[in-house]
């Protein structure tokens, strides 16, 4: 056994733990069972990436981790400490754990407001808090230099922005809560080359400076095999496996995960 | 090559789109041929002309937008001046075209096989019950898992992946000589779009058919196409084999689009900081009379923002670029010769 094997046995406990999440709509055909008894750890510091094609249920699983869609089955545990499945129920020091950017962060921005608003918001809502001595609010303007973006910005408007601007303010957004794990839903999918590179390499900073996990949830697997230490393929609501991300690329155990890979890279 | 080899061919070709009351251009002077049976990439980033070189090529210009300088060439005919009723006997036959978004594309009052069975009917002259059965082969092989249930259905009720598959669909039921697809999988999952672009490679090896596939994804350039045509600004900067894109790209521009894209890194290995490209694409009406990309390119020298960079033949690429000249090229071209 070598020191590094020896010393990934350690066991650190899970930013987020899952344990068998079920998750089911009604829709016109009758019930959509969209995640069914899924469970899954992010680890501090790490980038999980959760890998399946559209309808694998991994949207929804990143909507239920959110509170946004209701559970019907499983728990759900930050640093250990289970919490309530809607976000509604969750304290605010739960709700501060999590943060999430989407694919069109700024389909989510009223576009009449300026960006300062936009990130106020969060900060109003999430970022202060009274009763937790020692924690400080952060101010929009940090909140843009934390992105890589100027003050000045803050009096724009987003539709003045470029799509890899309005990405920054996404993820600003987001980390208006100073989150633990940050979800990233699609978040480069639809950005050009040179500004997804931008983007990830963001978030490759924002992980590295401040220990942040990252739930990278996407379809495209030259990003997994760049960003992910570990990889979760999902499919039809299912997890199939789960590893580390060299053993899931050069020998999956499944015959789906293989077909991704061969589609995808 | 001769004007006899290629299907398609456009020369000089400036688009120009209305921009506060002035006519800007949006294509410059852009040379493109593709011969029977080929793929010509078009890759670029978003702003680049790619989608508007491809209506262009399709006589689908928006109102507005005009084909300012240049010919095109469908077939050995000048199409430049051709009318909406000229196009519509070339196209479909001659051309077919698949477009990003299939919604504008589809009716939406008529069923799916409605419509598949008219464009069928357009070109060839068959029994209903004929092109019914033609009509269920298109959708079984562009992977449309219930071909029966779909040809009942209408296009909102149908998926975006299932809207672009029947697009697709219609587009090659005419078994068109040239495709025309505009980021015809980008809205595709990885293993769909790996199953259309096989089929398309199939019927490009059993019609002859070529296709002009423009994208912004050079992984998919890179596995299907045979020729790539990078723009930028509204230029090609760049024309070469696919092979050679990804290890012997010239251009500035090619090269750090390479470099930006994500890559598997090795085991236990920290990840490397992907290549970013600094600064933005000047809009159109922002040019200068040099190189569009001399403001974000790292070789850039003091010509590079006075003159446009005439094109230079690198091998069997075509480059246009002021520091791909001289000597740089030189080795290049002795071995490839």
């Amino acid at each position: 056994m070598t020191p590094r094997d020896a010393i990934s046995e350690l066991s650190v406990p899970p930013v987020l733990a899952v344990e068998d999440l079920h998750v089911s709509f009604s829709a016109r055909h009758g019930q959509v069972h969209a995640v069914q008894g899924v469970s899954l750890e992010v680890r501090p510091g790490e980038v999980l990436a959760v890998v399946g094609e559209s309808g694998s249920g991994k949207s929804t699983l990143a909507r239920a981790l959110m509170g946004m869609v209701p559970v019907s089955r499983g728990r759900l545990l930050f640093n250990e400490a289970p919490i309530a499945f809607s976000a509604a129920k969750r304290s605010l020091l739960q709700r501060r754990l999590l943060g999430m950017v989407f694919q069109d962060s700024s389909a989510a921005f009223n576009p009449r407001f300026t960006i300062e608003r936009i990130l106020r918001e969060p900060i109003e809502l999430l970022g202060a808090d009274e009763a937790n001595a020692g924690h400080r609010a952060v101010s929009p303007a940090e909140l843009l230099e934390s992105v890589g973006l100027a003050a000045g910005v803050l009096h724009r408007r987003p539709h003045e922005l470029s799509g890899g601007q309005r990405q920054r303010v996404g993820i600003a957004r987001a980390l208006a809560a100073q989150p633990q794990l940050l979800i990233c839903d699609e978040a480069v999918s639809a950005l050009d080359v040179s500004v997804q590179a931008q983007i990830l390499n963001l978030l490759i900073e924002l992980q590295t400076e401040r220990g942040l996990s990252l739930l990278f949830i996407t379809h495209d697997l030259s990003v997994v095999s760049y960003m992910a230490d570990r990889i979760a393929v999902m499919y039809r609501g299912q997890l199939l496996e789960t590893g580390e991300v060299h053993q899931i690329l050069d020998h999956p155990a499944h015959a789906y995960t293989q077909r991704l890979i061969d589609a995808g890279l | 090559m001769s004007t006899q080899d290629n299907v398609l061919r456009a020369s000089g070709v400036t688009i120009t789109v209305p921009m506060a009351g002035r006519d800007v251009a949006a294509v410059r002077a852009l040379d493109l041929h593709l011969s029977p049976g080929e793929t010509l990439a078009i890759v670029g980033e978003s702003g680049c002309g790619k989608s508007l070189t491809a209506m262009a090529l399709a006589g689908l210009l928006p109102d507005g937008v005009k084909l300012s300088e240049g010919q095109i060439e469908l077939l050995g005919e000048d199409v430049t001046d051709f009318t909406e009723a000229n196009w519509r006997h070339r196209r479909s036959r001659q051309l077919g075209v698949v477009f990003q978004d299939p919604m504008s594309a589809l009716n939406p009052v008529l069923t799916i096989g409605e419509q598949i069975i008219e464009a069928i009917h357009a070109h060839q002259k068959v029994s209903q019950r004929h092109a019914l059965d033609e009509a269920i082969s298109l959708l079984e092989r562009v992977k449309i898992p219930q071909p029966q249930q779909c040809l009942l259905s209408y296009p909102h009720q149908l998926s975006g992946g299932m809207r672009q598959r029947v697009m697709i669909a219609i587009a090659i039921a005419n078994k068109p000589r040239i495709l025309i697809a505009d980021e015809p999988t980008t809205a595709l999952d990885a293993t769909v779009q790996a199953d259309i672009l096989r089929l398309l490679k199939a019927l490009q090896r059993d019609s002859g058919m070529a296709l002009v596939l423009i994208t912004h994804d050079l992984q998919l350039v890179a596995r299907w196409a045979d020729r790539v045509a990078v723009m930028y600004a509204g230029k090609i900067v760049e024309e070469r084999p696919v092979a050679s894109l990804l290890d012997e790209a010239e251009h500035p521009y090619s090269q750090a689009l390479i470099a930006a894209r994500p890559h598997r890194r090795p085991q236990h290995a920290p990840r490397q900081r992907l290549a970013e490209i600094p600064g933005r694409v000047p809009a159109p009406g922002e040019l200068g009379p040099g190189c569009a990309y001399a403001g974000r390119c790292d070789s850039a020298s003091a010509e590079c923002l006075k003159k446009a960079p005439a094109m230079h033949v690198i091998g069997s690429a075509r480059v246009w670029c002021h520091a791909r000249t001289g000597n740089l090229g030189h080795e290049k071209l002795e071995r490839v010769a």
